[in-house]
């Protein structure tokens, strides 16, 4: 890891990450080089950078995948709607949404064959488990597009030789070794209830509130620290949303702590990309690492 | 990325009562998990909407014991979360048709001799109970699909069962607060069943 460190700081920029000059990974001093492609969708912003490799590899394809499937991801109920189902049962309410999936989904008979062959998704997904932030529901991605992982607060612990039972270092190794996907995106997003546990976190452990709650989040203490070194005087709200974007680049620098992510990023087989879903002013930001000083790991190994 | 948002950005703002809403905060009725695999989405499949389901999902929707042990708990702050913190008022675990992670435990061998990952096992050894209930029950010249099958349901029960060993889940369950659910998506034949896990402690009866 020492060696890989070292021939990155060669040519490198830092990660987004609200600011901050530097982005430090545990005790090193280790900048990923980035080419940073922030697209604010809030109407307002206008694009940053485009990130060409990205656009061409896959949202050509995303498009169309878009227009063709458009209607079966009808738009959802309306409020008065939803208000309705919720005298429902519980199960029928299930039922009413499978019977409409199904009905688009039968639509298309070489997806359905196609899928129940095997699957080639291009994406893997990281995401939080909060209903809020659907990944396939907000980036309108259909069956077979993305392979995803969600748990609270969008997490990705450290590469570990030792066997941990962890289900994200599984789902990684099985997407990138096995599925062979091209893109990995860890996707944050606002009012991250995970990362607000995170940053409220007492020092001496004090506050503790739950069982396995504060054990899991703090995998990413490293990304609280900094924040609230950075931010000191900011109110705790502004901290927590510096936090969600912190952990966002910490977890795709633990991403990067396997040999295997390296090693593919390295051959161009795969791309890093962080996102952050704000569903308060309704808008999405994405940025892309760029690793090609990756292609001396080999060398330096 | 950001054609597939624009989409979605046009239907938020279509519903922005309910939007706002969210913003402020969530209230699931459902914790849903289920497989990363890419053609098994809960929210696509159940047509569930944003704010309806809190979702965990890892290879083959797997749920391990309660365990002071230390060691990567997702599933488990994931559950604690949903269950003390949301409210929720029912689970659902998804098991699907022609699942790699049970094909994978399935094809094991018990002295380890054909490993092939380097987590990818260890993760899901947490089904092997499964493992061995599904080849006990289904006869040995069976078609593969048949024990496959067999052994996904079985290794829905057991993460059910092992979502029960928490203590957080026991008791709402008991209360008759939280109830657990299995299913199985089978997108070969498009079918989608569920079935209760029931918790019941019956009057006391004198001998």
């Amino acid at each position: 890891m020492a060696a890989l460190a070292n021939s990155l700081s060669l040519s490198c920029f830092d990660l987004p990450s609200s600011g901050a000059a530097s982005f430090g990974a545990h005790s090193q001093t280790a900048r990923l080089p980035m080419q940073v492609s922030a697209q604010a969708f809030d109407g307002q912003k206008k694009t940053v950078v485009d990130n060409n490799a990205f656009k061409d590899k896959t949202l050509e394809g995303l498009n169309s995948l878009s227009i063709h499937n458009a209607e079966s991801r009808t738009p959802a109920a309306s409020v008065s709607a939803v208000a309705t189902e919720v005298q429902t049962s519980p199960l029928e309410r299930l039922k009413t949404g499978y019977l409409k999936f199904k009905e688009n989904y039968v639509k298309d008979q070489n997806l359905v064959s196609s899928l129940a062959e095997g699957q080639a998704p291009p994406y893997m997904i990281i995401a939080c488990c909060d209903s809020r932030v659907d990944p396939c529901t907000v980036l309108n991605l259909p069956p077979g597009e993305a392979f995803v992982l969600r748990n609270i607060g969008n997490m990705v612990p450290v590469y570990s030789a030792q066997s941990a039972c962890s289900s994200a270092a599984s789902a990684i190794e099985y997407a990138v070794l096995h599925l062979k996907v091209k893109h990995l995106v860890v996707m944050g997003h606002s009012r991250c209830g995970a990362v607000k546990a995170l940053m409220g976190i007492e020092d001496d452990g004090s506050n503790r509130f739950s069982e396995f709650i504060e054990d899991w989040v703090l995998i990413l203490k490293n990304a609280s620290k900094k924040v609230k070194s950075i931010h000191k005087v900011a109110p705790f709200a502004e901290q927590c949303t510096a936090c969600e974007k912190e952990v966002v680049n910490a977890s795709l620098w633990n991403c990067l702590s396997y040999p295997f992510v390296r090693e593919k990023m390295a051959s161009g087989d795969l791309t890093l990309h962080g996102g952050y879903y704000d569903f308060v002013s309704n808008a999405f930001e994405s940025w892309t690492l760029d690793l090609s000083c990756l292609n001396d790991v080999d060398k330096v190994q | 990325m950001r054609k597939a948002f624009e989409e979605f950005k046009a239907y938020f703002k279509k519903e922005k009562e309910l939007f706002d809403a969210l913003a402020q905060s969530q209230h699931p009725k459902w914790m849903i998990i289920a497989c990363s695999d890419s053609r098994v989405d809960p929210a696509l499949v159940l047509g569930l909407e944003l704010g309806e389901a809190f979702i965990l999902r890892n290879i083959a929707s797997l749920i391990p014991p309660h365990s002071k042990q230390s060691g990567h708990k997702s599933g488990a702050s994931a559950i604690e979360y949903a269950v003390e913190h949301l409210k929720v008022e029912h689970i659902m675990i998804v098991g699907h048709s022609r699942c790699g992670g049970i094909k994978a435990l399935l094809e094991m061998k018990e002295d380890g001799s054909n490993r092939f990952s380097e987590y990818i096992e260890d993760w899901i050894q947490i089904a092997q109970p499964a493992s061995e209930i599904a080849k006990a029950k289904v006869p040995h010249d069976s078609p593969f699909e048949e024990l496959w099958t067999c052994c996904v349901k079985e290794s829905v029960n057991l993460s059910l069962r092992n979502c029960m060993s928490y203590p957080f889940v026991k008791i709402p369950m008991e209360k008759g607060l939280l109830t657990l659910h299995g299913a199985y998506f089978d997108f070969v034949n498009g079918a989608f069943d569920v079935w209760k896990l029931k918790c019941k402690i019956d009057e006391h009866q004198s001998l």
